[in-house]
């Protein structure tokens, strides 16, 4: 369990440290909520010592209906109204519809991973992909929330604030990353079983070597026949694994055509190689409880790390 | 300053009587009060015990619900801990969350007033202990039910919040979701039962000359938190109603897949949600309010600003439901309203916090265990509104939303504006009814220990929130920075259970109930409930001049005591008290109240077992302890308005009062109207889901069917029957009782007519009730009706009945008042049905 | 009954505009096209005549409270909830403004 601090630290705190400009102003307002409130509440300590220890002349002037006039209703209304005129300009903007021509990824919530799809221009489903967002830099990008199960909610807190994935509905949430990188992101809304570890990675390329990823992932890539492959075809894999290019062409979990080139397996849980594969296939169950992968004790260790092997080479 | 009622206040000057009081006075009150003996404890019904037994239970709750969460701390101290298990902690969090919301606060809040109001409000009980005792056994078995469900396993584990679909039928097929909604229903039955009981208690059973403006800033919130009740709770009993029936029936409310939405289950729940914070909170304010004058020796700054806040509150906190919905993609138009609400409903929390300094600074405060609760929970209650204050800018709430950030900012404010002023309250008022009171020493070291684990625990929450960690997670990975933070928070969890566990020490050092007298008003309160009192409560009932009535009337509790009030005895047999008028509280009537019986206790278990074993799915057994439930609540009301030989009766100095109420006067009266309140709240919220659900998919509705004309034609004839059965009986002629006995009969049969015109016209059209969210709405409303079109039927056989014993008589009017309202509404009700179903939305 | 729709008048009054302004944003979401800007005038005219309504209610309950030598509690809490609907209302008047696109 290392090699995913880089991608999901907590230091600095992402809702503190923001990345793009559907973050930034959030930021900026939680910090000016976080001092003020910090002052406010330093003054009514202050008030309440004075009430309690102060001396009589002091107090005899706090205890009056006075105070109750001021603090607690002229106050509040004044800061509030200049707090709230902000808030909803800042909701107006930061709510602003997409753009025509941006962008659009399709990210679907299941039990307990994330389905994405990456849309052409006419809106179909061009190329799928699976817990791993893939942005360009600087451009904002819509974000297609939908929920095949239960009510799922994507949390990308250096990106965006969240957004619930709601079944029957969709939501929009846009973003736009100022820099390459790789941001942490995951389910936030209770959705049963494992939801704790129910996580996702952004990863935001530079223009162009975002369009070689695309135009790299919509191929299917060129497995090498061998032992691993036969294994996954004859252990019945392809019951729920797509991997384009072979006849495994199973909806109901996430596709693999090119798991090999992701940071992090079983959504965003375990950094991704030859090893934590294999361990994966050998006993998912133990990982990560209560996913719908069934544990395979039939696969001896020599096949498993075949298959592992195979699946690693599926880049 | 004028009547209210015709009666001539001067009459008051005739108190404090002259002279000695007659032998055997005092003795016969303290036989008509006396205590239970022996078992009959469970038989009880006065306010003495069942206010005691209530506040036990919930704080029983509130140490088991602690429990399990030291349990999930414990799970939380490190990263991917395998303490215990992912389905285990699902659990845990559900069961904590609904363990506190809904076993621990309302009724907590809801005992206190319980077992204070009558006290406070001069009177010797709540207008129908029967009622409240009813409620509190359904409570306590329905709670240690639901509860015991987590040591079998089979606790419910979607969250306290229950969101559809995960708790539907596809994603949680175990009984364990219906463990919930059970839990649930009991408290729902419990905690209106209570506001009925608190509305009626403030309003009509207040001292006499206690008017609005001398009434007790308590007995203001708990006025306010009753009627909150009465308007929330209807939405989350129409939403569990319609989770269960989805369960059971496969009718499509909230299942998108048959054209239901999830979000109609997040609008029901929040618009009952919301308010219910301040239901909690407002009792607390209310203590709050009460024990800083007391501590801080002096009358409490901005009295009629602490009242606008809580009627405020009370209004303004239905507004805002939405925004625990910020996230769900709602119109930024909508989110916006809702914002500006969230905002509005912080003022008047601010206007009492600053109530409370200005208090403490206009007099001088003792240090005292009350004291420190009430100080230490307004300080930590301020940091909590501030989080939500910034919880209300939605754009912050984007990010804060379902993270740590917000189980820091709710624990903030619902330790410090529920359980520390709780606390308060415990310490304060335990000499009223305890023999000792509590430790000082003791308290203070209990103070402090959850002082500092509360900010040990929460505070630092609010870090790892921002730091990305969401809510309800069993475990999390090692990578993430997380496990400080946590530590430290499990640390703080462990000082807090400490504070508890002195806290229990201290209980079973010193709390000794139920005794002869009690310690006394060790903090010096200003209340009547500091009058000497017994279980008859006072002796004789005083007039108030004063809002602080014990600091202004000096010679108030030495001439309660010698019995120189009002009702110094009993007047006409039995447990008797005074009702007096709305807003100056002048003397109306004397009520005549029950006797312990065991019927509302058999009521309670067989009400309990039928839904338990209707949760377990034993059907038969469940239907057999349904009739029997429905049979012991006959034989209670039979128990009911009994005839009366004796019209008018000396209340004191001479003063006469009628013994039997009629039409509004009548405390029963009070209480159906205010049922059938929430029973309106449930119908125009389900005409709210059948709007809402037909916005989603208008084009899943067929068109209407049957005769509305015919439907609307019968139920008015029902109503009408059931009013000139009302006008009959008070004409008083020598048929009088059987015509009257004939149209109220009849009434109820044509109400039932329209109600199976009403469903048959439906049905007839072929349409399915699981088919889509259309028929499953008209199915919930027929449903609804239904039951009413039941009770009314059996009121139909039971008015047949009472003609048959005589108790027909037109000087014994309100069984027939009662019923003929009931019968009214319920023709109202299923017009509006029948017309919203037809005409909405349009041919 | 007068009693209480006087004490509770400015909450009432609230009540009733956050009734007409949910309901105009909802219907406004409803019909997605481009009359929104109707439900917003509409929402900003029923703004508009209840914050007259708890204006006219403060400033006759706040004459009472002052004029009377015993002024009751009832023309204080009246006044003051009044006042209080009164903010609710102007801030609630704000929202519709800040629609999207």
């Amino acid at each position: 369990m290392s090699g995913l601090g880089e991608i999901f630290g907590g230091w600095p705190p992402p809702v503190l440290d923001p990345a793009g400009p559907f973050a930034g102003p959030v930021t900026a307002l939680a910090w000016v909520l976080l001092i003020s409130g910090g002052l406010v509440l330093a003054m009514v300590l202050g008030v309440t010592s004075v009430a309690l220890f102060g001396p009589r002349r002091w107090r005899a002037k706090l205890g009056h209906e006075r105070l109750v006039w001021i603090g607690g209703l002229a106050f509040p209304v004044v800061v509030l109204t200049a707090l709230l005129l902000h808030g909803l300009s800042l909701t107006r903007d930061l709510s602003a519809p997409p753009q025509p021509g941006e962008t659009r990824i399709r990210v679907t919530g299941e039990m307990w991973w994330w389905r994405v799809a990456y849309l052409d221009t006419a809106g179909r489903e061009a190329v799928q992909d699976a817990n791993e967002i893939h942005i360009p830099v600087g451009r904002p990008v819509t974000l297609e929330l939908e929920a095949a199960d239960v009510i799922h909610s994507l949390w990308i807190p250096r990106l965006a604030g969240k957004v619930d994935m709601i079944p029957g509905r969709r939501n929009l949430m846009r973003i736009n990353a100022d820099r390459p990188g790789t941001y942490a992101a995951q389910c936030a809304e209770f959705c049963g079983g494992p939801h704790a570890l129910m996580g996702l990675v952004v990863v935001a390329h530079a223009p162009a070597e975002w369009d070689a990823w695309r135009t790299r992932t919509a191929a299917p890539p060129t497995p090498t026949p061998g032992r691993g492959a036969e294994l996954f075809l004859s252990a019945g894999c392809g019951a729920c694994h797509t991997v384009r290019g072979t006849p495994a062409n199973g909806l109901a979990g996430p596709d693999l055509t090119h798991v090999g080139s992701r940071r992090t397996l079983g959504a965003g849980i375990l950094p991704n190689h030859q090893g934590t594969l294999a361990a994966w296939i050998a006993d998912s169950q133990a990982i990560k409880p209560g996913n719908r992968m069934p544990a395979y004790p039939v696969l001896s260790g020599p096949d498993i790390r075949a298959l592992a092997a195979w699946l690693g080479s599926l880049k | 300053m004028s009547s209210e009622t015709g009666f001539d206040t001067r009459l008051y000057g005739r108190f404090p009587t002259k002279g000695p009081r007659p032998d055997g006075e005092l003795e016969a009150l303290e036989d008509a009060w006396c205590g239970p003996r022996g078992w009959q404890w469970i038989t009880a019904i006065n306010n003495n015990f069942i206010g005691v037994y209530y506040l036990g239970a919930a704080l029983l709750f509130f140490l088991l619900a602690g429990a399990l969460s030291l349990v999930m701390r414990a799970q939380l101290a490190a990263p991917m801990s395998e303490l215990v298990d992912q389905e285990l902690y699902n659990q845990l969090f559900t069961v904590h969350g609904t363990t506190m919301m809904f076993l621990f606060a309302v009724p907590a809040v809801e005992a206190l007033g319980v077992l204070l109001l009558p006290q406070m409000l001069g009177a010797r009980d709540l207008p129908f202990p029967r009622l409240s005792a009813f409620a509190f056994w359904a409570y306590l078995i329905g709670g240690l039910a639901f509860f015991g469900s987590i040591f079998v396993g089979l606790a419910p584990n979607g969250g306290w919040f229950m969101y559809p679909p995960l708790t539907g039928m596809t994603h949680s097929p175990g009984i364990n979701a219906d463990f919930w909604l059970l839990g649930i229903g009991f408290i729902e039955i419990s905690a209106i039962a209570g506001a009925i009981e608190i509305i009626v208690g403030v309003l009509r059973t207040r001292a006499p000359g206690m008017t609005l403006d001398r009434m007790p800033i308590f007995a203001w919130a708990m006025l306010v938190f009753a009627g909150m009740i009465i308007i929330a709770f209807p939405s989350v009993i129409l939403a569990t109603l319609l989770l269960e029936l989805e369960r059971a029936f496969g009718w499509p409310f909230f299942d998108p897949v048959k054209g239901g939405d999830p979000l109609l289950w997040q609008h029901l729940f929040w618009f009952f949600g919301h308010p219910e914070v301040y239901i909690i909170f407002l009792p607390a304010a209310g203590a709050m309010s009460t024990i800083i004058p007391a501590v801080a020796r002096t009358e409490l700054v901005g009295h009629r600003l602490i009242v606008m806040a809580f009627l405020a509150s009370g209004f303004i906190s239905f507004g805002v439901w939405a925004h625990h919905m910020f996230t769900v993609g709602l119109p930024t138009l909508s989110v916006n309203v809702f914002s500006a609400a969230s905002m509005a409903v912080s003022v008047p929390a601010g206007v009492q916090v600053f109530a409370w300094i200005a208090t403490l600074a206009a007099g001088k405060m003792r240090f005292n265990t009350p004291g420190l609760f009430a100080v230490g929970g307004l300080v930590i209650f301020v940091a909590g509104g501030l989080s939500g204050v910034m919880v209300a800018m939605v754009p912050f709430d984007w990010q804060a939303h379902d993270s740590y950030f917000i189980v820091a900012h709710l624990h903030y404010v619902l330790i410090g504006g529920m359980v520390f002023p709780l606390f308060a309250a415990v310490y304060y008022w335990t000499p009223l009814v305890s023999t000792r009171a509590l430790s000082e020493r003791l308290g203070r070291w209990v103070f402090w220990l959850m002082f500092a684990g509360m900010h040990l625990t929460f505070l630092p929450m609010h870090l790892t929130g921002l730091m990305g960690m969401p809510r309800r997670v069993y475990t999390y990975l090692p990578d993430r920075g997380w496990d400080l933070p946590n530590l430290v928070s499990t640390i703080g969890a462990f000082v807090f259970a400490l504070g508890a566990l002195v806290w229990i020490v201290d209980m079973v050092r010193n709390f000794r109930p139920f005794g002869a007298s009690n310690a006394g008003n060790v903090y010096g309160g200003s209340g009547l409930e500091w009058l000497p009192n017994d279980l008859y409560s006072v002796r004789s009932i005083p007039v108030v001049t004063s809002l602080y009535p014990l600091w202004d009337q000096k010679a108030l509790s030495r001439d309660v005591e010698a019995g120189r009030y009002f009702l110094p005895g009993v007047a006409v047999g039995g447990r008797e008290t005074i009702v007096t008028s709305v807003m100056n509280a002048e003397p109306q009537l004397l009520l005549r109240m029950p006797k312990p019986s065991g019927w509302h206790v058999w009521a309670a278990v067989f009400t309990a077992a039928f839904f338990l074993l209707l949760t377990v799915q034993a059907y038969v057994a469940s239907a057999i302890f349904g009739l029997l439930a429905i049979y012991t609540m006959v034989q209670w009301c039979w128990l009911m308005d009994k005839p009366m030989d004796q019209p008018l009766a000396d209340i004191g100095a001479g003063i006469l009062a009628p013994s039997y109420a009629k039409g509004m006067t009548s405390p029963g009266w009070w209480a159906m109207a205010i049922t059938l309140i929430v029973s309106g709240m449930v119908v125009l919220l389900t005409g709210f889901s059948y709007i809402f659900l037909w916005s989603q998919r208008p084009d899943l509705w067929a068109p209407p069917a049957g005769d509305l004309a015919g439907i609307l034609a019968l139920l008015a004839a029902g109503a009408g029957a059931a009013w000139i059965s009302v006008r009959a009986l008070e004409h008083d002629g020598p048929r009088s009782p059987w015509v009257a006995t004939l149209f109220m009969a009849l009434s109820a049969g044509l109400v039932t007519g329209g109600w199976v015109l009403d469903a048959t016209g439906w049905l007839g059209a072929g349409l399915k009730f699981d088919g889509g969210p259309q028929g499953a709405t008209i199915a919930a409303l027929l449903s609804w009706q239904g039951v009413f079109v039941a009770t009314g039927l059996l009121m139909g056989v039971y008015a047949v009945f009472r003609l048959m014993f005589g108790y027909v008589r037109a000087s014994q009017p309100t069984t027939f008042q009662v019923i003929g309202l009931f019968l009214g509404y319920a023709a109202a009700q299923g017009a509006f049905a029948a017309a919203l179903s037809r005409l909405f939305p349009g041919v | 009954m007068r009693g209480w729709l006087y004490i509770l008048g400015g909450l009432l009054i609230w009540t009733l505009h956050f009734l007409g302004v949910y309901a105009f944003v909802s219907l406004a979401a409803q019909t997605r096209a481009a009359d929104t800007a109707e439900w917003q005038a509409a929402s900003l005219a029923l703004s508009v005549i209840c914050g007259l309504g708890a204006g006219a209610l403060f400033l006759v309950a706040s004459r009472r409270a002052r004029r009377t030598s015993s002024a009751s509690l009832a023309d204080h809490v009246a006044a003051l909830s009044a006042m209080v609907g009164g903010v609710g209302i102007l801030w609630q008047a704000f929202a519709p403004a800040f629609a999207t696109g």
